[in-house]
């Protein structure tokens, strides 16, 4: 025994009564429900012609804003549960500290998925809401739950990281909200800059473009190629934060 | 008697500070043996060393005759159970639920919860959330995690710590009673010389990182021989045969004290005095107290003037 699975188990266990489902179902409502305002209020035929454009456009924006504080939330309940009850001085004689920080890592993954699954689903469901005329782009909602996930996911092992570094949860939780205003403007940040700012990084794999003009008011969305290159930064950040996570709950004398 | 744990010359440095410093400890198998010093002696960090949960910076540490290291850790600890200073039980659960966590890492079956429930006497409050539990019932759950799938060792940091004194007489007849109902080795510390005295058999005092003495509490009890007071009708004659002997005494409603000194010795003494007719009609020997003992051993650790026999 002793292996992820039985460790998993035990988190699972551990998320009864914490009501974990009801942050993942809060933060998803939140995103979807301000998507809604956005683009399912009195459409025009020309909306719907560009429904799924405008909400390939509007997600990553609303997520840069609500999912730095989702994960703050989620990674501090995950790791600030055993801190309430000074629980490594028992669990590190049942399980190795290796084995507890993956399988909170598996938890909180799945999570996030949870959040980026929802996020997904709304998609088709709020085009058959609002009677959208244009297609629907499969490539493009793979890319947007992909991204919103591996994002989210870079955000929750740097926040699960800072939660495991300080017995505090104030300072995991301070730059969750400072992340969400860096996320919002980033879009406005010099490339060379943005590149270092974890939060920046819904932005940067946006696929769908707009311009607005302001003097016929009109809003025409396009389409920019898939980046590769951030998921690479994503690829690295994630294997860097993890390891600098476990690392701090191994080095944790209880 | 074969030892459940044994230590040999096991150091724990903080930077330039010695928390434990050179420990051979041996507890017998079969055992309560109480782990005593004063608050910062090194009593904690010597069972987090034991459990594993710090690293020793020198030393070598064997449990079960088996040496404790990395690589095999987590089997040796599946024989124990411990509870360091305060209990590790999530609030937002129910003791049934705290106990199936415990359970399911140690690989142990669900049914041995209701027999460690009943031991502690949580049968009842089986179903409550932790958060609603006094410490008392905090720290019973303590033992009672500790206590799944029947360990030969258990560790407990101070567990009388904060309970209101029912509480502490509980826990005492609890922990007393572990070698009889589960058939295990109990590791307990405290701070508490008088409480150990009611639970344990075999003793080990700790200051600044240093065992001071290891061995029966019987053993350390024998080393409650204290001053020698002398009541005599003419105190001068009294004061010039003990000065003549070497001996300083001390008054103390009226009575003289004298160190503490050998049988042989002190009937020499009586007879002098007796001869010289200083009026001997009364001698005691006072009783010191297992504090006092425990007091002057503490006190003495940076003289040489340990107990003879098995201080160390």
């Amino acid at each position: 025994m002793h292996g992820i699975g039985t460790a998993l188990w035990a988190e699972l266990k551990k998320a009864h009564h914490r009501h974990d489902l009801w942050v993942i179902l809060a933060s998803a409502g939140v995103i979807i429900g301000w998507v809604m305002a956005v683009e399912c209020r009195h459409p025009t035929p020309e909306d719907l012609a560009s429904f799924y454009a405008g909400l390939f456009y509007t997600y990553p924006l609303v997520n840069s804003i609500i999912l730095p504080v989702a994960m703050a939330v989620l990674a501090s309940r995950l790791w600030d549960v055993e801190n309430k009850c000074d629980a490594c001085k028992l669990l590190f004689t049942l399980q190795s500290p290796t084995a507890l920080y993956t399988s909170k890592l598996v938890l909180g993954g799945l999570e996030v998925a949870a959040i980026a699954g929802l996020e997904t689903l709304s998609v088709p469901v709020l085009g058959l809401l609002c009677h959208a005329t244009q297609p629907l782009d499969g490539t493009q909602l793979a890319w947007l739950f992909f991204s919103a996930f591996g994002v989210s996911l870079m955000l929750f092992f740097l926040e699960f990281a800072l939660s495991i570094g300080f017995a505090n949860q104030v300072p995991a939780l301070a730059i969750g909200l400072g992340g969400a205003f860096i996320g919002l403007f980033s879009a406005f940040f010099p490339a060379g800059l943005s590149v270092w700012l974890p939060w920046s990084y819904y932005n940067q794999l946006m696929t769908v473009g707009m311009d607005w003009n302001p003097t016929t008011r009109e809003i025409h969305y396009y389409t920019n190629p898939y980046p590769v290159w951030p998921w690479l930064v994503l690829l690295v950040a994630c294997l860097a934060l993890g390891f600098v996570g476990r690392r701090l709950v191994e080095r944790k004398e209880a | 008697m074969e030892a459940i744990v044994t230590t040999k010359g096991l150091c724990k440095a903080y930077g330039t500070h010695f928390a434990v410093d050179g420990l051979d400890m041996l507890v017998p198998q079969g055992c309560v043996y109480g782990f005593i010093g004063p608050n910062g002696a090194g009593k904690s960090t010597t069972m987090k060393l034991l459990l594993g949960l710090a690293t020793p910076s020198a030393g070598s540490i064997t449990l079960m005759g088996t040496p404790l290291d990395r690589k095999g850790r987590l089997g040796l600890l599946r024989q124990t159970g411990s509870l360091i200073e305060s209990p590790a039980c999530y609030a937002h659960l129910s003791a049934q639920a705290n106990l199936e966590i415990v359970a399911g890492l140690k690989d142990v079956p669900r049914t041995d919860i209701s027999r460690v429930l009943e031991i502690v006497h949580l049968e009842k409050d089986r179903n409550r959330k932790v958060g609603q539990f006094s410490l008392g019932m905090k720290q019973r759950l303590g033992i009672a995690q500790a206590l799944l799938g029947n360990p030969r060792l258990l560790i407990l940091d101070e567990p009388t710590n904060g309970l209101d004194p029912a509480g502490i007489q509980e826990m005492r007849a609890l922990i007393a009673a572990m070698p009889r109902l589960c058939g295990a080795t109990v590791l307990v510390s405290s701070h508490l010389l008088g409480e150990m005295e009611q639970m344990v058999e075999q003793v080990g005092i700790i200051n600044h990182g240093r065992l001071l003495f290891q061995g029966p509490l019987t053993q350390l009890q024998q080393h409650s021989r204290g001053n020698i007071s002398l009541r005599v009708l003419d105190a001068a004659k009294a004061e010039a045969v003990l000065q003549a002997s070497g001996i300083t005494p001390t008054h103390e409603k009226g009575e003289l004290i004298l160190p503490p000194l050998r049988d042989e010795y002190l009937a020499e003494l009586a007879r002098t005095l007796a001869d010289k007719g200083a009026g001997l009609v009364g001698l005691r020997i006072q009783t010191k107290s297992l504090e006092d003992i425990f007091l002057g051993l503490t006190a003495a650790q940076s003289a040489p003037a340990a107990p003879e026999g098995k201080a160390v």
